[in-house]
């Protein structure tokens, strides 16, 4: 009997948004790959695996409990008096399938076709087009700062890393090291794009060129 | 007197273009940058953005129009064809993508550098291209011709061809472009290697970001301007918040 579990998870799927990553699903995972493990070393893990996603410290213990309530988790170890950073969790066979349908969700299903710039592409108005430049400037601007971040990090792992062949999970992890710096290369390339060919069309409308763009 | 310099390379404020009729095409613009010893900087373009003509500015093959381009200390403006022919046997390794005639074996391709202009006996230079082929792997593929190579197998032999001289200056144009993102990733750990290794500065055009990284400087050619992209030398982590808070305020939180 499994479609009405996969009707509850749908509806408890539809609150998430299939492009970020929800605290309870990296918990949840940690959990599957690690069962039986502690809640303060979960919490690490947490820390650790998702730098970037700045979990709070407190997400392991908090969200853990609410799996176990919602049966996507049981504990299996409860640590003697009240402090709970040592009890231990597995995951129930309805938890490994909300986590897999998550997993296995397209993280883009809905295309974005509401992107904010180009919104405010579609709706400006002449008077408004030196400014929208700006903006796109320094959207540009900010992808390319982000740009440098993310080759920075590439670069302390490759420069700190071993030589010896990688193992699978490191594998896995290095490629989105070397996939962060193209998107962010590839966003400023798309607004310096839009931001140029805005200021050409600045450029046509006369007493508007003269105040267009950042140059 | 030329000032003394850290860098293999400098380049300030170099402007190329080419005469197109009565017109003249700007290819660089006001270019400047430097590469030190030990540094990889990568220049990414694309196609028909004077990734080549920079380099070949750089090994003093074109001469630049205005600006300076030195190798050390040494200004390769004005140098005859016997110097400059000289700075680029000794100081200067060059791979692009363009390969020798189909039947040439590897081992003469790769030995080409060390046959000209060097006093190197015949088992020296024997020693020297034997410890490239195989520090890249490429022993086995010695005696092939070139046209047996798989494109992988093109791309190391170029690299070893460049560096079998130990050259103080690596210039790449592109060589590692059309290869997969895992090859790109080995390839750029290669050059990375003859930095640090060798202590070679490296200058390295690359049609997209995947085959830039990890270098340490990372430029954009756009319209014959060169634009800064990550100095990765500077122990510099730009403040993700602020650009997240900023990006922010300028979309609006939705």
């Amino acid at each position: 009997m499994r479609r009405p579990i996969q009707l509850a998870f749908a509806a408890e799927m539809s609150r998430v948004n299939p492009a970020e990553l929800p605290g309870s699903m990296a918990v949840l995972g940690i959990v599957i790959e690690q069962p039986n493990d502690t809640v303060t070393h979960i919490g690490q893990c947490l820390g650790r695996r998702f730098t970037r996603a700045r979990f709070a410290r407190s997400t392991a213990h908090s969200t853990l409990p609410r799996l176990a309530r919602a049966e996507r988790v049981h504990r299996t170890h409860q640590a003697p008096g009240s402090d709970r950073s040592k009890d231990r969790y597995e995951a129930t066979s309805g938890g490994l399938e909300v986590f897999r349908a998550w997993m296995f969700e397209q993280p883009s299903a809905t295309p974005a076709l509401r992107d904010a710039m180009y919104g405010r592409i579609e709706l400006c108005r002449l008077e408004d087009l030196p400014r929208l430049i700006e903006m796109a400037r320094q959207e540009e601007a900010i992808s390319a700062d982000l740009y440098a971040e993310a080759a920075f990090r590439l670069r302390q792992h490759t420069a700190t890393r071993q030589r010896d062949p990688a193992d699978y999970a490191r594998q896995v992890r290095e490629v989105l090291l070397y996939a962060d710096p193209m998107h962010w290369a590839s966003r400023s390339e798309r607004y310096k794009v839009i931001a140029d060919r805005l200021e050409e069309i600045a450029q046509e409308i006369p007493d508007l060129g003269s105040g267009a763009g950042r140059d | 007197m030329p000032a003394v310099t850290d860098s293999v390379l400098t380049l300030d404020g170099v402007w190329k273009g080419f005469d197109r009729g009565d017109d003249r095409l700007r290819v660089l613009t006001d270019v400047s940058l430097t590469v030190a010893p030990g540094q990889v900087v990568a220049v990414v373009g694309n196609r028909d953005q004077g990734k080549t003509t920079l380099l070949r500015v750089a090994s003093g093959t074109l001469p630049a129009d205005q600006g300076s381009v030195r190798v050390g200390d040494l200004e390769l403006t004005g140098l005859s064809d016997a110097q400059l022919a000289r700075v680029l046997r000794t100081e200067i390794g060059l791979a692009t993508r363009a390969g020798p005639e189909l039947r040439v074996r590897v081992r003469d391709y790769v030995g080409l550098p060390l046959a000209v202009g060097r006093w190197l006996r015949w088992r020296e230079r024997r020693l020297m291209v034997a410890e490239v082929l195989s520090a890249l792997d490429l022993t086995g593929t010695a005696d092939l011709p070139w046209r047996e190579l798989s494109d992988w197998q093109r791309v190391l032999v170029e690299l070893a061809q460049a560096t079998v001289a130990r050259p103080r200056l690596l210039l790449l144009d592109d060589v590692i472009g059309g290869l997969g993102l895992g090859k790109k990733q080995a390839a750029t750990e290669i050059v990375r290697g003859f930095a640090d290794d060798l202590g070679c500065g490296v200058l390295m055009a690359v049609s997209d970001h995947a085959a830039a990284l990890p270098s340490d400087c990372v430029w954009q050619l756009d319209g014959g301007r060169l634009k800064l992209m990550a100095d990765l030398t500077q122990s510099r982590v730009v403040p993700l918040h602020r650009h997240l808070e900023e990006g922010r305020a300028w979309f609006g939180a939705s």
